[in-house]
Parts: C-alpha cells; structure tokens; sequence
C-alpha cells in the first residue's frame, strides 16, 4: 500500500490510479477470501491443502466430492504441530473457510481414525459445517 | 527386492506426512499411499510394500518410525 501511495506522488495520473486499483481489488480480494489455502497434493478425488494459523501451518485433505452445494470429504486426516490444539471450534473455522472459498452451503466431514489428540484410535463422528 | 512390514501405530502417528512418503519415495501413487494408510490406521491391518533398493527401504522405515508408525525389513 505504501508503494502504490508512493507511486501516486511521483508518477501522478492514469497508471498510478491503476495501482491503486490494483492495491484496493488485492485488499478486497484478500478481506473477501480471508484464509489461504493452497493444494499440496492431487490424485483423483484425493486432495491436500495447507493453510497458516497464526505463524504455523496445517494441511488437511481426505477425498472430496461436491454434491447440491455439499461439500463432502471422507477419510478426513488433519496434520499439523497445532493440530491438537485446534479443537472442534477451530477446524470448524478452518473448514468453513475453506468451504466458503468453495462456494459450498455446507461441509461434512467423515474422519479417518484418530491417531492424535485426546482420544487416539477412535474414529470421530460425522461433522456438518453450515455455511451462512 | 526387499519388503517393508508396517505392522501398526503408536500415538501421534502423523498420518499425512506418512502418505506422502510412501508417495514421494516408495514409488506408490498417492491414492494408493493413502489407502495403505488407511488399512493401516483405520483397520489396523499388517501392510507390506516392495522397494528394490535395501538402503532406499531402510530410509524409508526410518523415516517411518519417526513418523510413529511401527514397522520392520524383510
């Protein structure tokens, strides 16, 4: 922002107002998108994404399928040093953004079996995200 | 031609980072990666894999172990 500020001050005129178009639509954008997911891995219907929290990263993936604005994704593994502090509250947070990103009214969520956290070797409960 | 066991699990097995390594360096797809974990975790099977090169293979259950998921060489 400060260079396309700067820019403006000494370029004056029509492309320095197109750089801060450029700043404002990539400011939108991000408010509008939030969270950053990137996919790591793809095979078929199997796919990996990573996104940051904070300064630390988690990648999630399992096999996706998208049905009358559904998002489903069995076999559900999550990974990450924060992953067990995350919680419900915060996958929830994480999914729901990413299913907003995907243009989804709700995700489900089936979980592979735990091999982490508070309950190790149980296989979780389906969860339903609505998305508003 | 030598066969790693993986035989089960301790806790905080990290079950992403174990599919990508079967991926990445045991020649499988990532589809089959992950359903070998899969069988593995979820139905607590004894799984075994083929690796032509011995030291490729001790890398590999090295990287496993650290991983949390017990295994052996054949």
């Amino acid at each position: 922002m400060e260079q396309a500020i700067e820019m403006t001050s000494t370029n004056g005129g029509a492309s320095a107002n197109k750089v801060l178009d450029k700043a404002d639509e990539v400011a939108t954008v991000t408010a509008k998108v939030g969270r950053v997911f990137t996919q790591t891995a793809k095979d078929g219907d199997l796919l990996f994404y990573s996104t940051k929290i904070g300064e630390d990263v988690i990648e999630f993936g399992g096999n996706f399928s998208k049905s009358n604005g559904t998002l489903t994704i069995k076999n559900f593994d999550i990974d990450g040093a924060i992953t067990n502090e995350l919680g419900i509250r915060g996958i929830k947070d994480v999914v729901t953004d990413f299913g907003r990103q995907q243009g989804v009214n709700q995700v489900i969520i089936q979980g592979a079996k735990r091999t982490t956290g508070a309950n190790p070797g149980k296989v979780p409960s389906q969860l339903t995200f609505k998305i508003n | 031609m030598v066969k790693i066991i993986f035989e089960g699990w301790d806790v905080g097995m990290r079950k992403i980072p174990f599919t990508k390594l079967l991926n990445e360096k045991a020649g499988l797809t990532l589809a089959e990666a992950k359903n070998l974990k899969d069988r593995l975790v979820d139905n607590n099977e004894i799984v075994e894999i083929e690796i032509d090169d011995e030291n490729l293979a001790k890398e590999i259950l090295e990287e496993a172990q650290k991983l949390k998921v017990k295994g052996r060489i054949r």
